[in-house]
C-alpha cells in the first residue's frame, strides 16, 4: 500500500529530515524522493524501521558515500528552502 | 517532426571512431543471399502464382504452402538486413567508424526488402549521409541507443507475432496479398522514428502516472517537532487492532478523529494514518489524541 507524502518546499534540510522520520514512525519506510517544482514528494512503502534512522544529506555530485554504519537508500531531488537540490538518503544501522 | 527526430537520433552514425569491435558473430548466410532470394518471388509474380489454379504453377505446393514459403523468404531477408544494421550499430557503439559506410548497411540504397515499404531507416540514414545533424556521440550511444534498439526489437516482435498468428489461417482467410501487407509492416517496425515515438509515449505515460501519484499525495501538516514517539505509540495501537481484527475499535477510533467510519480494517488503518500525517504534527495534538483514545473502552491498551 504505502503512501506518497508531499512536504512543503520551504523546509530546511533538517526540518525535512525530522518530518520524514516522523512519518516513518507510522510504519512506513522511505523508498524514493523527488520534487515537483514546488514541494518535495516522498514515496514510502509499508514497513517498520528503527526510530529516527533516516539521514538526509545534500548530494550535489550524486556520489556521496554513506556515513560509517549507514547504507544508501536512494538518491533523488528535494526542495530545500525553496530550491531544488540533489539529495542522498541513508539509513543508520 | 518525425523525420527530425530520426535525423537527430541516427546522426551518431556519422561520427568518427577507432577500430571497431564486433557486436555479434558474422552471419553464416550472407545478407545479400537472403535478400537476393526475394527477387525470385517478386510481389506481382508471387501473387500470380499464389492465385494460379493448379499447384504445378507453384512448384507442386498448395496455395497455403506457397504463401508460407514466400512469407518465410521475406521474413528471413528482413531479419538478415536488420541484424546487419544492429551489428553495425553495435560496432559503432564500441568505437567503430561507420559514417562513411552507411551504404554497406543497405540503409541508403533506397531499396527496401519489400517494394513500396519505405522505412524510416532509409530516410534517417539519408539524412545522416547528408550531414544534417550533429549530436554528442556519447549521449546517444550511452543513453539512447540501447533503449531505441530495445524499442525497435519490441515493435518487430509485435509485428512478427501477428504474422505468425495469421499464418495459422488457411490461404483463403489469409491470402498472400494480405501477408505482404503484414510483411511491409514488419519491415517498417524497424524504424528509429517509431522507436523514438514508442519511448516518448512510454515516458509520457510514466510521467502522467507519476504526476497522478503526486497529485494524490497526502500533504504533511505544518510543524517540525519530533513526534516519532507519539506517532509510533498510536500506530502500534492501530496495528494491534488490525491484528486482532477489532474492526469496531478501528471504526470508533476513526470516528473519534472525525473521519468516516468503515468496516474494512485495512481501509480504516490507512485513513487513520493519512489523517495523522496531514493533521497531527505537534506533540500536544498527538498527546491529546492518545488521552482521548485511552478514555474509550476499546482504547485502554494504547
Amino acid at each position: 500500500m504505502g503512501e506518497v507524502i508531499r512536504y512543503k518546499g520551504a523546509l530546511t534540510l533538517i526540518g525535512l529530515q525530522t518530518k520524514m522520520r516522523n512519518d516513518e514512525a507510522l510504519e512506513l519506510r522511505l523508498t524514493a524522493i523527488d520534487e515537483d517544482g514546488s514541494d518535495t514528494i516522498v514515496s514510502y512503502e509499508d514497513g517498520s524501521v528503527a526510530s529516527r534512522s533516516l539521514q538526509l544529506f545534500l548530494d550535489p555530485g550524486s556520489n556521496l558515500e554513506p556515513p560509517a554504519g549507514s547504507v544508501l537508500i536512494c538518491r533523488g531531488m528535494a526542495r530545500i528552502t525553496g530550491s531544488a537540490q540533489k539529495i542522498a538518503v541513508f539509513r543508520k544501522g | 517532426m518525425a523525420s527530425c527526430k530520426a535525423a537527430l537520433l541516427i546522426s551518431f552514425l556519422m561520427l568518427d571512431g577507432c577500430a571497431a569491435l564486433g557486436g555479434a558473430p558474422a552471419p553464416i548466410i550472407p545478407v545479400k543471399d537472403s535478400v537476393g532470394l526475394v527477387s525470385a518471388y517478386k510481389l506481382d509474380e508471387a501473387i500470380k502464382a499464389f492465385r494460379a489454379a493448379d499447384d504445378a504453377s507453384r512448384g507442386d505446393m498448395t496455395p497455403q504452402e506457397y504463401r508460407d514459403m514466400v512469407v518465410a523468404v521475406y521474413l528471413a531477408a528482413i531479419d538478415a538486413r536488420y541484424l546487419e544494421f544492429r551489428r553495425a550499430v553495435s560496432s559503432q557503439g564500441r568505437g567503430g567508424a561507420l559514417g562513411a559506410d552507411l551504404a554497406v548497411l543497405g540503409l541508403t540504397t533506397g531499396a527496401t526488402v519489400i517494394n513500396g515499404a519505405a522505412t524510416e531507416l532509409s530516410a534517417a540514414a539519408a539524412a545522416v549521409a547528408g550531414g544534417k545533424a550533429v549530436v554528442d556521440k556519447n549521449v546517444y550511444f550511452d543513453k539512447a541507443l540501447p533503449a531505441l534498439l530495445a524499442a525497435m526489437d519490441a515493435e518487430r516482435a509485435k509485428a512478427r507475432t501477428q504474422i505468425v498468428l495469421n499464418l495459422r489461417k488457411d490461404a483463403n482467410a489469409y491470402p498472400l496479398e494480405t501477408a505482404f501487407g503484414d510483411i511491409a509492416a514488419y519491415e517498417s517496425a524497424a524504424s528509429l522514428d517509431r522507436a523514438v515515438d514508442v519511448i516518448t509515449t512510454n515516458a509520457s505515460e510514466q510521467r502522467a502516472t507519476e504526476r497522478q501519484r503526486y497529485e494524490n499525495a497526502v500533504s504533511a501538516c505544518d510543524g517540525e517537532e519530533d513526534v516519532v514517539t507519539q506517532r509510533q505509540r498510536i500506530m502500534k495501537f492501530v496495528s494491534s487492532l488490525v491484528t486482532v481484527g477489532n474492526v469496531a475499535g478501528l471504526d470508533s477510533m476513526a470516528k473519534l478523529m472525525g473521519l468516516a467510519g468503515g468496516s474494512d480494517a485495512t481501509t480504516l488503518r490507512t485513513a487513520i494514518r493519512r489523517d495523522i500525517i496531514a493533521n497531527y504534527c505537534s506533540t500536544k495534538k498527538l498527546d491529546d489524541l492518545i488521552v482521548a483514545i485511552a478514555a474509550q473502552s476499546w482504547g485502554s491498551s494504547i
